[in-house]
């Protein structure tokens, strides 16, 4: 199975950064779609099948947890993993994306290697989603 | 929080965001007398928080770094084709993460502090030495340039007592 991910990110640099990290995840890829902000990530997923959102908190237009919201809110997308990618490391925002069903919150700067290892526990072992460290 | 504690605290996330993000290696200036950002076009990135606290983060750095920032965490060599923007962007993004992390550092996991986005603008060597003057700063050197951060913070929330460690 190939798997589409949507990285959303206001950042150019950190969009081109995700998707080398995929690529060299080694998880099976179909394509890799990118947003800048909320509202174009949301404006993809009506308009492609995505099996993982990757996305940044602080954007403008629409800021990702704007989007985290309206995905739950979407009987069509609320199946669908995020994982919160962000330089904000505060609890506040932390508890708040977990009581959306977010199970993974990535703090910026980060590794390649973390963000590979979360891409895979998501897309290819579904159980371990829940213990994945944060 | 005292001055020379902030000033500590600016020049550790700096070096560390810089270092892990970036590859860009700098060590602290401890004088400040010899800043070389004359006859180099100079950036201020700017980045606003509000909530619990307020203020505002500004990372200063000649345009050359720019360059260096956006390859480095692309892994990519310098190109032609790389634009100003491109750099720009980069160097946004950097100042976005010394921002998270000065708010945990300086008022804890626990407050309520929101990060705006990013602006840029050129600034003159006159502008840089009285925002050092005037504020905590972290001055740094890579060896070939003079880079800073600064945090302008009201006297209020100079005194800010939060959870931070």
């Amino acid at each position: 199975m190939a798997y589409n991910i949507l990285i959303v990110d206001d950042s150019k640099t950190i969009r081109s950064m995700l998707e080398k990290v995929i690529n060299l995840s080694g998880v099976s890829l179909g394509e890799i779609k990118t947003a800048g902000n909320g509202k174009e990530a949301l404006d993809s997923l009506k308009d492609n099948w995505i099996d993982l959102v990757l996305t940044d908190i602080n954007m403008p237009v629409m800021g990702g947890m704007e989007l985290i919201r309206a995905m739950a809110g979407d009987s069509m997308l609320k199946s669908i993993p995020v994982v919160v990618i962000s330089s904000d490391g505060s609890t506040q925002r932390i508890k708040e994306v977990e009581e959306f069903g977010v199970s993974h919150y990535l703090r910026k700067p980060f590794t390649p290697e973390e963000v590979g290892q979360v891409i895979r526990t998501i897309l290819e072992e579904p159980d371990g989603q829940a213990n994945a460290g944060k | 929080m005292d001055k020379q504690m902030l000033e500590n605290k600016l020049e550790d996330i700096t070096m560390s965001v810089l270092e892990q993000a970036a590859f860009i290696f700098a060590d602290p200036m401890r004088s400040r007398d010899n800043l070389e950002f004359a006859d180099i076009r100079t950036l201020q990135i700017s980045i606003d928080y509000e909530g619990e606290a307020h203020g505002t983060l500004l990372f200063i750095i000649p345009e050359a770094i720019c360059s260096e920032i956006h390859c480095n965490m692309l892994g990519e060599n310098e190109t032609e084709s790389m634009t100003a923007d491109c750099c720009h962007d980069a160097a946004k993004e950097i100042i976005n993460i010394i921002g998270g992390h000065f708010l945990t550092e300086i008022y804890g996991r626990d407050a309520g502090i929101r990060l705006a986005t990013p602006d840029i603008r050129e600034i003159a060597t006159d502008e840089i030495r009285g925002l050092i003057s005037q504020n905590p700063a972290a001055v740094l050197s890579t060896g070939e340039h003079c880079l800073c951060t600064v945090a302008i913070m009201t006297e209020k929330e100079y005194e800010y007592k939060g959870s931070g460690s």
